[in-house]
């Protein structure tokens, strides 16, 4: 009975948490059901796309090459390579999944997104929250949002404002650094959260967002795994 | 595309992001990593979501909206670590920057 009550408050933890990840979704995704309806994807195949992928800059990838006539192969290495960095965030959760069946997190594991992730990860050090749970929760909220705003944007697609969309992509950012600022007291994890921001603002103009996405983690980790064996 | 090719990228899409994100629970959960590998990630996964942020920030080049998002952005991270109150400060620090962006950036 203690147990399966924990596992609700987690759950519901995350669900409240969720919320900001929900509006970013809105405004993300119904650009996303924009994009989607102009690729020529009916409504059915959006909604359809959303649920199983769950990932905007990948949609968006997809939507374009779809535009532009990319041929299957080309479309699989995009998808691959703007996803790649769900192996990163997958690969860190596998050690605070640890207590989570394998069944479990293959239902589960769909919802992960670099938000729920954030989000996630921030709880993680609390000691009574059930991570996967709260994990759940989050995502839960935020697949509900993607998928409402996924059909508003395929829907609407010819009137929505596009600045209302760029004032509302701001959440992430600041979402980000507001969960990112206070997870644990360990400076150095915020030190390459700003490594990994501060090579998106200068390098954000040399490299495509695949190369910067690969580099950036391999050089991140590196760093973080460097300073800590230096310093500790 | 035909509607059948469009479903056939839909479910390839689906399916290639799915394996991504549970490869690496099969890798990694019966072989533990090694502390570096483990801590690796983890760096790693926090410098993604710092390009993620970054790139949300910038946008369309350096132009002075960038600027000012930058420090929201800053602003964010500083009152949070003082306060130690996170969603507060983002709902805060967003409905300021909103207010910003509506009435002196248009």
């Amino acid at each position: 009975m203690k147990i399966s009550s924990v596992f609700i408050d987690s759950f519901k933890s995350g669900f409240i948490a969720g919320l900001p990840v929900a509006v970013t979704f809105m405004t993300s995704f119904l650009a996303v059901g924009t994009f989607l309806a102009d690729a020529g994807l009916n409504m059915a195949q959006s909604l359809v796309m959303t649920i199983s992928t769950f990932a905007s800059p990948s949609q968006y990838v997809v939507a374009d090459a779809i535009k532009h006539g990319a041929t299957l192969p080309i479309l699989l290495i995009a998808i691959v390579t703007v996803n790649a960095r769900f192996f990163v965030m997958a690969a860190a959760l596998v050690q605070p999944f640890q207590k989570t069946s394998i069944l479990q997190i293959m239902m589960g594991i769909p919802l992960l997104t670099a938000t729920t992730f954030a989000v996630t990860v921030s709880e993680k050090e609390k000691t009574k929250t059930d991570v996967f749970y709260f994990f759940l929760g989050v995502g839960i909220i935020g697949l509900i949002a993607a998928v409402a705003a996924t059909y508003l944007g395929h829907k609407l697609h010819n009137s929505i404002d596009s600045q209302s969309t760029k004032t509302f992509a701001m959440i992430l950012p600041l979402y980000f650094a507001a969960q990112m600022s206070v997870e644990s007291k360990d400076n150095l994890k915020l030190g390459i959260f700003l490594f990994g921001t501060f090579s998106a603002l200068i390098l954000g103009h040399f490299l495509s967002g695949g190369a910067l996405i690969v580099l950036g983690a391999v050089i991140g980790g590196a760093l973080g795994v460097f300073i800590k064996r230096r310093f500790a | 595309m035909s509607t059948s090719t469009l479903w056939f990228v839909v479910i390839l899409s689906g399916a290639a992001t799915y394996i991504i994100r549970i490869l690496p629970f099969f890798l990694f959960r019966l072989k533990p990593m090694s502390s570096d590998l483990s801590s690796f990630f983890e760096y790693a996964s926090y410098s993604l979501l710092g390009i993620l942020a970054g790139q949300n920030i910038i946008e369309n080049g350096f132009t002075q909206a960038s600027f000012i998002r930058f420090g929201f952005f800053l602003l964010t991270i500083l009152i949070s670590r003082l306060s130690n109150r996170p969603v507060i400060v983002f709902y805060a620090v967003f409905s300021l920057y909103f207010l910003t962006e509506k009435y002196f950036l248009n």
